[in-house]
């Protein structure tokens, strides 16, 4: 049953225009090893300063030189004309609010959204390459005037998939109802 | 101090409880674990009643508590004014035309393809489902709808039964493929 996911993550990292490739197939450590996933939804309200919902650990050594990560949420909030943010920062630390590389996305007037954040080394296990920031948590595939999101963060330690939330008014609401993060190890 | 007992106190209010987290490292079938795809295109024509194309089964007990499941799914259709229908059920029971809506239809007209992804997560029971109530091909987004639910008994079988409708029956609506990856959390 594995394989077919294996061949997969391996056809989708082997087809980069013309870079350097590595095949698993048949790999013991192959595609969509580690799932972490929340048990249940978290609400933020009151405070309007950056504030983490959840932490999700990617275990030392297990991205690879080549490997991905990807997050994906269902979220819920107040619909209303304030900002209700959406940011995700890959750390060092569990429960950074703040710090590189970070995503942020706002929500106003709409109820429920859903976001997708990829982000992968680069040849080096402390090299990051992720989409742009901006907008691009809810529109992840696609093309932008933006340049890509870097990151130095040392993966051969345990790192953190930091899921945070920001509500611009103090009596609204942003529910982070799901998240599950994959990741794909690439020697 | 009546300032910390202030802050405490704020916080004690206002700071969400961290969501708990459930880990499950791959070793023995750990994430992706289980594959169900279709084997082979396969064409709806010939009639204006929703008809299933394909039901994917999601084995009993093989998303967990807190697992999810993704279906990727790649149409074709006559390109025309004429609305063809995509519809996507998750019911208990294989190829049902009625019931289990958690996204709504897509409807492409003058088009010739169409690329869905869905996302179905249990909501740490194995009764309790959410989904982002948004038509497969922006799967990624934000929208004034609520979050879908349904509260299937996923301790045993379950199916994504791909369902497709013509509005005018000498037109071709085809599912040229169809996967569903079910990514296990306890």
């Amino acid at each position: 049953m594995r394989l077919p996911v294996v061949l997969a993550a391996a056809l989708a990292l082997s087809v980069a225009a013309y870079g350097q490739t590595v095949d698993l197939s048949g790999s013991a450590s192959g595609g969509g090893g580690i799932v972490i996933a929340t048990a249940g939804p978290v609400t933020l309200t009151g405070i309007v300063t950056e504030t983490n919902m959840v932490s999700l650990k990617i275990p030392a050594n297990t991205i690879g030189k080549n490997g991905l990560v990807e997050v994906r949420c269902l979220w819920a909030n107040t619909n209303s004309a304030n900002n209700k943010t959406l940011s995700i920062r890959l750390s060092q630390t569990s429960g950074a609010v703040s710090g590189q590389p970070g995503f942020q996305t706002v929500l106003t007037t709409t109820a429920t959204a859903q976001s997708l954040l990829a982000i992968g080394n680069s040849g080096a296990t402390n090299a990051q390459l992720g989409f742009a920031n901006g907008q691009l948590l809810l529109t992840p595939y696609g093309a932008t005037t933006a340049g890509t999101v870097t990151g130095t963060v040392d993966t051969t330690a345990d790192a953190w998939i930091n899921i945070n939330g920001v509500v611009a008014a103090a009596g609204e609401t942003l529910t982070l109802q799901h998240a599950a993060l994959v990741i794909f190890p690439v020697p | 101090m009546m300032r910390r007992a202030l802050i405490a106190a704020v916080l004690l209010v206002s700071a969400p409880a961290l969501a708990q987290l459930v880990t499950f490292p791959g070793v023995g079938g750990g994430g992706g674990g289980v594959v169900v795809s279709t084997t082979g295109p396969v064409n709806l024509t010939g009639t204006t009643a929703e008809t299933n194309l394909a039901s994917l089964r999601i084995p009993a007990n093989s998303m967990g508590k807190n697992g999810a499941v993704e279906i990727k799914a790649l149409w074709s259709y006559t390109n025309s004014a004429n609305v063809k229908t995509l519809q996507p059920r998750f019911t208990s029971t294989a190829g049902a035309t009625s019931g289990g809506v958690l996204w709504p239809n897509a409807a492409p007209t003058t088009t010739a393809s169409f690329q869905m992804l869905l996302i179905l997560h249990n909501n740490n029971a194995t009764n309790s489902q959410t989904a982002f109530a948004n038509a497969g091909g922006s799967p990624f987004a934000s929208t004034a709808s609520a979050i879908a639910t349904s509260s299937l008994d996923t301790t045993a079988d379950t199916f994504i039964n791909l369902n497709g409708a013509l509005a005018l029956s000498t037109e071709t609506l085809t599912l040229q493929r169809a996967t569903a990856t079910v990514f296990y959390a306890p």
